[in-house]
């Protein structure tokens, strides 16, 4: 009799701390509260980019079965990745990118990564990034990588709601 | 009844003890079950752990310092096969004798062969032609490895498939800049001089990729041949050791070089036929012990290009 109650007091113990931490997190929310969705900035921006170097696909880049090869240059808005001519992209020609490519009012952010050739592993790279609003530049920054590394690195900016007379009449 | 009562203060304390002190104990093992990966080389460890991070446990079955080519397997290696989610060998017939894929099979594990699409270069030796296994000496190839490992590693535990594409991709990174500094470093020793002599045919890879020895088609130029184990085209002959001493004697090779995982008798006897230095000790077959330099894959590949380059130039 003595044994049973023994028994039956650990169980009831450890079933007790086992209920608790099962159920401890339980109250939390699964995930990241929503976050309001800013306004979208369209039509007048244009994204330009301009590589001292022509932009090769990477040999290094990690090459999984479900996902294709990595392009040569990747371009990101706010964590969305931006669609890229995939054509062959010399030294010096301006790549122009409007499709797809939507800034929000407030903190935005690029991430720009290319890949230059594996033959001038003795050249510093750059690549120059400009953000164009009809034609005015209102973001002008250049990547820099070193000893033919892969350039990569982000622009920050922040825009500001549209003001109404701005529009034209 | 009474008894309990008597003592319950202290019996109270024990099970809530013993209690806290089972269920940490439970829990603890439960959450630290990680998958368990085991390799054949210590290269392959390292690419793996580069990938799983601390993911999953990662056991080499060779030791550093340990011949891939003649190793015999031990009663514990069995041991470790079995506790294994997932088997990774180099293939090309690295392992003498196909030992790791025995040991996968023995024990009914997964098998990948980290070699699996690698650009092959064949040695003709006794007029057969054979692949050389030792192809982690190109940077382009240890791409292949890691992309091997990746795929494999992520069809084990799909849950973590971002955590090991984010170290993949990094890693894969950090071996760009290496191949870049490679060149750059072995670039500053005269062409003329960029002769690398070892031990055992395992440097063709290298010595291809990075243009060394131009004399014999940017190849290895060693006494013993791709294998140190009794496979066809491994041990040394008295024409490969003519061989050796006659590219020497030609090219004017400043230095010579042992390996670690081999008897450095027949380079020294070499050297003094010759009359030239030993340049130092290359990692080849196996990575250095822990705490050396040469004791992951960047490492080892430094430190081989570090010594080579001050020795030649």
């Amino acid at each position: 009799m003595r044994f049973l109650l023994i028994i039956f007091v650990w169980i009831f113990f450890v079933g007790g701390l086992w209920a608790y931490t099962a159920n401890r997190d339980a109250s939390l929310p699964a995930g990241p509260a929503q976050v309001a969705d800013r306004e979208v900035l369209t039509g007048a921006y244009v994204l330009e980019i301009t590589p001292s170097f022509s932009i090769e696909k990477d040999p290094f880049a990690l090459a999984l079965d479900d996902a294709p090869q990595a392009p040569g240059l990747e371009v990101r808005l706010n964590g969305q990745a931006l669609t890229v001519d995939p054509g062959k992209i010399l030294r010096g020609k301006v790549i122009r990118i409007t499709e797809g490519f939507a800034p929000t009012v407030g903190f935005n952010e690029f991430y720009v990564q290319a890949s230059p050739p594996m033959s001038e592993i003795h050249l510093d790279h750059g690549l120059r990034v400009r953000l164009l609003d009809r034609g005015a530049p209102v973001v002008d920054h250049t990547i820099w990588g070193s000893r033919g590394a892969v350039v990569a690195g982000t622009v920050n900016f922040t825009l500001a709601t549209p003001k109404e007379d701005d529009h034209d009449h | 009844m009474k008894f309990l009562f008597k003592k319950l203060p202290l019996f109270c304390s024990l099970l809530i003890f013993s209690s806290i002190l089972l269920f940490s104990v439970l829990a603890g093992a439960a959450q630290f079950k990680k998958p368990v990966i085991v390799s054949s080389t210590t290269q392959i460890a390292d690419f793996a752990r580069q990938v799983a991070g601390d993911q999953a446990v990662v056991k080499s079955i060779l030791a550093p310092g340990a011949d891939p080519h003649t190793y015999n397997v031990t009663p514990d290696d069995v041991q470790i096969v079995l506790g294994a989610d997932l088997c990774i060998e180099n293939g090309l017939h690295l392992e003498g004798k196909n030992w790791m894929a025995t040991l996968a099979k023995d024990a009914q594990k997964p098998l990948i062969t980290a070699t699996k699409g690698i650009q092959v270069l064949t040695i003709s030796e006794g007029g057969q032609s054979l692949p050389d296994p030792h192809s982690w000496f190109s940077l382009k190839n240890a791409v292949v490895y890691v992309n091997n490992i990746t795929r494999a590693i992520i069809a084990m535990d799909p849950e973590h498939s971002s955590h090991y594409q984010a170290r993949a991709k990094l890693f894969l990174q950090q071996l760009r800049v290496l191949d870049g500094w490679i060149r750059e470093q072995l670039n500053t020793i005269p062409p003329q001089r960029r002769i690398l002599v070892t031990t055992h045919d395992a440097f063709n890879y290298f010595c291809r990729e990075y243009r060394l020895n131009e004399n014999n088609d940017f190849l290895s130029i060693a006494p013993v041949g791709w294998s140190t184990g009794a496979e066809v085209g491994a041990g040394i002959t008295p024409e490969r050791r003519r061989k050796v001493v006659d590219s020497i004697r030609d090219s004017g090779a400043p230095a010579i070089f042992v390996e670690t995982t081999i008897n450095p008798k027949q380079i020294r006897e070499i050297a003094k036929e010759t009359g030239v230095k030993i340049g130092g000790e290359l990692y080849s077959d196996s990575m250095g012990p822990e705490d050396s330099a040469g004791e992951t894959y960047i490492g080892m590949m430094r430190e081989n290009t570090l010594l080579i380059v001050n020795a030649l130039k």
